[in-house]
């Protein structure tokens, strides 16, 4: 049972946070500013941290700045703050993830879940095994040709299981189509097709929390695909 | 110390002083040399005083004793008035001068009282001339200036035999004619002049003294100089002085240059002199020779004068000056001196003073002294050798006065111009303001700058070439002289800077229009070299410049300001709208039996969606719109962009029952383009396909390359008919009426488009019936 601090200004939307949460089996503290945030951090065990960046006394930021002095525990940023400025910005506060306003609570369960996963069973980097590849959440066991997303397996398709092994592979680099339909297909491609492009679409749509705003496997527009090492920002 | 040395008042002061004490000077050297020539520096009181006497009996009196002589001589009432009035101005009251006139027999003719203490006496010889000379002779002369002029000098001593004949007769009207030959060539002329007080003039020319005689038989006397080939010119010029002729006076004459010169008919020069003139004043001779030889009567005048003065007349006055003079004549070395002495003590403080500014702590040269120093120069050295000359000839306008002022003046410039160069060495301008070195400075600055533009230069060279060549021609045509040749050379010379200063100027301010015109507002014309009318130019412009950027600075401000406003009222909007999608969410889950509440909620939940997309949709658009977005643009091949994006589209497409027909080359198409930015076009011209492209049509997406640009094209048949022109579909919120009721914002196509034209793309929409094409140009970037 994991306890989760909701703190925002607007009550409907803690309350309504607090209903998901607690359908979804988590305790709910609630605070409507920074500094009761802050004091609830104090006088109870938290897991998991939900924070609108502008609220009257202490503001997300600051309250974040303070909190990250004595405490680990991931903080997801909830806020109507959508510029790239502001979520980077938050980011490198120590943000573990940010969700812009207005959200999709099915999206949101999922990030925490992801989070607390994170935080709890994964949080520690697991001995890499060979021919086992692990980055942020996911892993790929070659051996027994599994994929796991924050643990839970996920069924891939045979070419979308050697794509991302290809990628998983040097995160970060980016692979033009062809590099990896030459690799993957073993051929040569022909001509200008998106064949790569559907593939990695329905890939991210397995593994990505939201597929339009990808957190590993991220579209570099012109030039191909790459499988992203830090907590990058959403594209928006 | 400092303070008096940059003090106005005392610089000017010491300044003037010295130019006092120089002036002074000047006086002094003048007269010293005036007195020395006349033998008087030394010379005893009294012989100054019979000197004045002399002088005033012969410039005052001499001519009034020889009308009251000729008055008592003749027989006329009407000429006894005057007799009486003469008789009053020289009566024993009035004048100290008394005299006595005896005719050539020994008989008094005339005395005006008997002189009672005799102090200074002197006899001077009195000549009445005959005036009454024959006109018909006279007219003769004129009329056959030929035979009156002989040249050969065998004729001319039997020429003055003949007229010393006509001579004798008394009663006979004659004009005695005396010869002008120069006296150091005929010494043995029985008609030489008598020697004056004058000094001798040079031996290249000769002088004459020329008289006239008046209606009064008295003579005025002029001196004239001339050389030997300018003899008839010195003649003209003479009786052009005498009569105080100009054009008007004399019909006969032609006016030029300042000079009457007399047509040949209205004078006559004969062999010895005489010069025959009929103007107005007719009928006027003009004698150049001697006195004693014209007809005349001698009589000798006895003037007395007693040792002292009674009546106050001139004589008083003169005795007096004598005096002052005398006392001033003893003192003139040791005051000329003290004046130099002085003189120097005052310009040496004055040198100590220039240069020295108040506020300044180095001298500076300021003012004149910023003059440059070879102009300076060239002007002194004018300067000093026209006062020199001024000095040294003795020309018509020479005497003591000017020549003493000519003196002040040549220390005044001398002075004046060492003072400058003290302050130039002072503040070290000496070597730097020379006006030729600044002028070839200039020039080459000029020639560098006009080459920096060599089209400018070219054209200017061939023009300016072209029209030089044409006058040059032209000239030559018309006038030959060489001088004009010549003159029209030194004004090209000088038309060529001058020329290619305008044009640069030109250049320049034409450059400053250019890129005000191309909205290159941040780069101001530099009116500093700039000159005149250019200068004027070039600071409306930059008005102007300064005019377009305020406006554009406020116009930027306010659709900043619009684009702040629009994001922070769709963050406020923002928090609600969480609010009502998790509730509906959560209302959805809670066990409605009520099939309208479930339907109800259905709306809810749609239109929510709807108003959060609107929401940021809003805002993109504006941000599009004004620009106020990061756009990084960098190489992006669109052959590998366009089937990630039909890859990312091919589910929804496929859900759609849309078939997609890519073509897109295998060629690499580069162009420069922020890669998310354009995903977002991509993007939001796909989704546009899925929701209004007619289900189970095919929509057609082209990349191609067309005069260094690539173009991407999306095609599709519209599900409703398009009622709407292509421009208003790219407005914000326009949507085709039809499609109203569906999902989306209206905003799309607006983005679309603002974030195209952000990269420097360009964005075309046609509607051609039901087909709907929209085209997407980028320039391509060169490998």
């Amino acid at each position: 049972m994991y306890t989760v601090l909701v703190c925002d200004d607007e009550k409907d939307i803690v309350s309504a946070l607090k209903i998901y949460l607690t359908s979804d089996g988590y305790d709910v503290l609630c605070a409507y500013n920074g500094e009761e945030a802050l004091e609830l951090m104090e006088t109870h065990t938290v897991h998991l941290v939900l924070m609108d960046i502008m609220m009257p006394k202490t503001d997300g930021l600051t309250a974040l700045s303070l909190l990250r002095e004595k405490y680990n525990t991931p903080v997801i940023f909830t806020t109507a703050k959508s510029e790239d400025t502001d979520i980077v910005l938050g980011l490198n506060l120590g943000a573990d993830d940010y969700i812009t306003k207005p959200f999709n609570p099915v999206e949101l369960l999922a990030r925490v879940r992801s989070q607390l996963r994170r935080y709890t069973t994964l949080g520690a980097a697991a001995k890499p095994e060979d021919n086992v590849f692990a980055c942020g959440g996911i892993t790929v066991n070659d051996n027994d040709k599994t994929v796991t997303v924050d643990g839970d397996p996920v069924g891939l398709t045979p070419t979308e299981y050697e794509i991302l092994k290809f990628l998983i592979r040097s995160p970060g680099k980016v692979y033009s189509p062809a590099e990896i339909y030459r690799a993957v297909w073993r051929d040569d491609p022909y001509g200008s097709d998106s064949t790569v492009a559907v593939h990695i679409r329905h890939l991210r749509e397995k593994i990505e929390i939201d597929p339009n705003n990808p957190r590993y496997i991220r579209v570099v527009w012109g030039h191909g695909y790459q499988f992203a090492t830090q907590k990058g920002g959403k594209p928006s | 110390m400092k303070k008096l040395q940059s003090s106005r008042l005392v610089k000017t002061l010491c300044f003037l002083l010295c130019i006092l004490f120089t002036a002074g000077i000047a006086c002094n050297v003048v007269l010293g040399l005036l007195l020395t020539k006349s033998n008087l520096f030394y010379a005893e009181k009294e012989q100054l005083l019979e000197i004045a006497v002399e002088e005033i009996v012969e410039h005052y009196h001499q001519n009034d004793v020889r009308r009251y002589v000729m008055n008592v001589l003749s027989e006329e009432d009407q000429l006894n008035r005057d007799t009486e009035l003469y008789q009053m101005k020289f009566s024993r009251e009035r004048s100290n001068l008394s005299f006595t006139v005896t005719d050539e027999d020994g008989a008094v003719v005339l005395n005006n009282y008997p002189a009672v203490d005799m102090g200074y006496t002197f006899t001077k010889t009195l000549s009445i001339y005959d005036y009454d000379f024959d006109m018909t002779r006279l007219n003769e002369a004129v009329s056959q200036p030929e035979e009156t002029t002989v040249p050969p000098e065998t004729t001319e001593t039997e020429l003055s035999e003949e007229l010393a004949t006509e001579m004798t007769e008394p009663t006979a009207a004659v004009e005695q004619i005396t010869s002008t030959e120069d006296t150091t060539t005929s010494p043995q002329e029985p008609t030489e002049p008598v020697s004056y007080d004058e000094p001798a003039y040079p031996t290249s020319g000769r002088t004459e003294h020329i008289y006239i005689l008046d209606d009064n038989g008295s003579g005025y006397r002029f001196r004239y100089y001339y050389y030997e080939n300018e003899y008839n010119e010195a003649i003209l010029q003479y009786c052009t002085q005498l009569f105080e002729t100009t054009a008007e006076d004399i019909p006969y004459a032609e006016y030029t240059d300042g000079w009457v010169t007399f047509r040949e008919d209205d004078y006559a020069v004969s062999d010895n002199g005489v010069v025959y003139y009929r103007g107005e004043r007719e009928p006027t001779t003009c004698i150049l020779g001697a006195e004693q030889d014209y007809p005349h009567r001698d009589y000798t005048v006895l003037y007395t004068l007693p040792k002292t003065f009674t009546a106050k007349d001139l004589f008083y006055y003169a005795q007096k000056l004598t005096g002052y003079a005398f006392g001033y004549i003893h003192k003139i070395i040791p005051l000329t001196i003290c004046f130099a002495v002085a003189a120097l003590v005052f310009f040496i403080l004055s040198l100590l003073c220039l240069g020295h500014v108040k506020g300044e702590n180095a001298p500076q040269a300021r003012g004149l002294h910023r003059i440059p120093y070879d102009i300076v120069c060239a002007v002194v050295l004018v300067a000093v050798i026209a006062l020199a000359f001024f000095v040294i000839d003795d020309g018509p306008y020479s005497g003591p006065l000017p020549i003493a002022a000519a003196l002040t003046a040549l220390a005044l410039i001398l002075l004046s111009f060492l003072a400058t160069t003290v302050v130039r060495i002072k503040a070290k301008t000496i070597g730097s303001n020379i006006f030729v070195v600044r002028f070839c400075r200039w020039l080459s600055k000029l020639i560098r700058n006009a080459a920096e533009n060599k089209n400018l230069l070219l054209v200017l060279g061939i023009t300016f070439g072209v029209v030089t060549l044409a006058e040059f021609i032209y000239s030559m045509l018309l006038y030959q002289e060489d001088e004009f040749i010549a003159l029209l050379f030194i004004v090209k010379v000088i038309e060529i800077p001058l020329v290619l200063l305008g044009a640069i100027n030109l250049h320049k301010v034409q450059n400053g229009a250019k890129r005000l015109a191309e909205g290159n507002l941040t780069e101001k014309v530099d009116t500093k070299y700039l000159i005149g009318p250019f200068k004027k130019n070039a600071e409306y412009l930059n008005a102007v410049n300064d005019g377009v950027n305020r406006a554009v600075h406020e116009r930027m401000k306010s659709e900043s300001m619009k684009t702040e406003l629009i994001t922070n009222v769709s963050h406020d909007l923002k928090t609600p709208l969480t609010s009502i999608i998790n509730y509906v969410d959560l209302l959805k889950e809670t066990d409605v039996q009520d099939e309208k509440a479930k339907e109800y909620i259905g709306v809810i939940d749609r239109q929510s969606q709807r108003l959060k997309k609107l929401c940021s949709d809003i805002v993109d658009a504006s941000k599009a719109a004004t620009g106020n977005l990061s756009v990084s643009l960098e190489p992006t091949a669109l052959n590998v962009m366009l089937p990630q994006v039909i890859g990312e589209y091919d589910e929804r497409l496929r859900t759609k029952q849309l078939q997609l027909v890519p073509a897109i080359p295998a060629e690499t198409v580069t162009v420069n383009a922020d890669g998310k930015l354009l995903w977002r076009v991509f993007d939001n011209l796909l989704n546009n396909v899925c929701k209004y492209a007619m289900a189970g049509t095919r929509v057609y997406l082209t990349l191609e390359q067309a005069a260094g640009t690539a173009r991407i094209t999306f095609r599709n048949i519209s599900g409703s008919p398009l009622n709407i022109s292509p421009e208003e579909l790219t407005e914000r919120f326009v949507r085709g009426d039809a499609s109203r009721a569906t999902e989306g914002s209206g905003l799309g196509l607006s983005i679309a488009k603002s974030l195209t034209e952000l990269m420097g793309g360009r964005f075309d929409l046609a509607i051609d019936g039901d087909l709907f094409k929209v085209t997407v140009t980028f320039p391509i970037l060169q490998a």
